[in-house]
């Protein structure tokens, strides 16, 4: 199982009895933690662009956020102007934490696993997250990015700073799953209704075997095959 | 992983919006309304917050309340009491609450300066 840094991803850590309430709010999905479930959701922006996407669990009294977004400074900004009188409190952690990906290890849980001293979750069934102390050595990253890119398109799974990033919705980039569509209001969300009930400007995410004559740009461009986005 | 809790971690830092002193108004209509609710007794107070959350990013939040354990400024206005958290202080000072008499869509609507936009309804804004 092939593993690589993750050192896009920031490790949060969110505490104080409003916390489930408070993400619940900001977010996309439906939160609501139930023990060593991992729950995958979006922060975005009036215009329901994505601010960022947050793997939350819940750690004892605490919730765990890997984060990854565009402008990370201006995310945390967005989330502390949004406590107001709520109990809740925001600590990055990131520094004392190493980040990595495994993947290519077929279906997995979408559940948090402790391992020693490893931190295990597992994203959208496809692969894994794995935090660990800085206080150890790195694990070996035998991946690399070719790999993992070809792997991604064959999986179709969006990527940050390739179908991801702050100037797309959730449902142009192939990220439509983390928006849990009977929920209440949140930030965005009736941009994000609107397009569902009119079926307008909806992407899917695709894969293609590479050809010479290709017209349409691939968002993100494998040996053989690449991911494109198209409306659907 | 390391969640920094442990003793050699650094304290969290809990960030506080800056308190302003609020200046707010109320319409005649809302002063009516506010009247037929409150009645006689005037101990009782209405609290104007604001929660995070909503279409827009806040959410206003009224209350009626004899009182509250959140750290609130209170005003005088025509009467009535009226408290204003100072964790939201930022966001309400200069609002004018309103009441708007519609079968459908009606009921105090706030005004606020603070605002950059509003979602339809206009419980949440941004």
């Amino acid at each position: 199982m092939p593993r690589l840094a993750f050192d896009e991803a920031k490790a949060l850590i969110f505490t104080g009895k409003d916390v489930e309430k408070f993400i619940d709010g900001l977010s996309t999905n439906k939160v609501e933690f139930s023990k060593s479930q991992v729950i995958d959701t979006l922060v975005l922006n009036n215009k329901a662009k994505i601010l960022g996407q947050l793997h939350l669990f819940q750690l004892n009294h605490m919730v765990v956020s890997v984060t990854v977004a565009d402008n990370f400074e201006e995310l945390v900004k967005y989330l502390e102007s949004k406590i107001l009188a709520q109990e809740v409190a925001i600590n990055d952690v990131t520094s004392l934490n190493f980040i990595d990906i495994v993947y290519d290890e077929g279906s997995i849980n979408k559940q948090v696993t402790i391992d020693k001293d490893t931190t295990i979750i597992g994203i959208n069934g496809m692969y894994s997250i794995e935090l660990y102390s800085v206080k150890q050595s790195r694990k070996h990253c035998d991946g690399d990015n070719e790999s993992f890119t070809n792997w991604r398109v064959d999986n179709l799974i969006p990527w940050y700073d390739y179908e991801i990033s702050n100037s797309v919705n959730p449902y142009q980039c192939g990220l439509g799953y983390q928006v849990h569509e009977n929920k209440g209001c949140y930030t965005g969300q009736e941009i994000l209704t609107r397009m569902r009930t009119r079926n307008k400007g909806i992407f899917q995410l695709i894969s293609r075997e590479n050809r010479a004559d290709e017209e349409s740009k691939p968002t993100t461009q494998g040996s053989e095959r690449s991911l494109y986005l198209e409306k659907s | 992983m390391d969640c920094g809790t442990c003793e050699s971690a650094s304290p969290v830092v809990v960030q506080t919006p800056e308190v302003v002193n609020v200046d707010l108004t109320i319409t005649e209509n809302a002063h009516s309304m506010l009247d037929q609710a409150f009645g006689e007794d005037r101990s009782m107070a209405l609290l104007v917050g604001v929660l995070s959350g909503g279409c827009s990013g806040y959410m206003y939040d009224l209350q009626i309340v004899e009182d509250t354990e959140i750290d609130c400024q209170e005003l005088s206005i025509s009467g009535f009491r009226i408290l204003v958290p100072n964790s939201s202080s930022h966001l309400l000072n200069g609002i004018e609450i309103d009441y708007e008499d519609r079968l459908m869509g009606g009921g105090f609507k706030i005004n606020n300066p603070n605002a950059q936009s509003s979602c339809g309804c206009g419980e949440s804004f941004a």
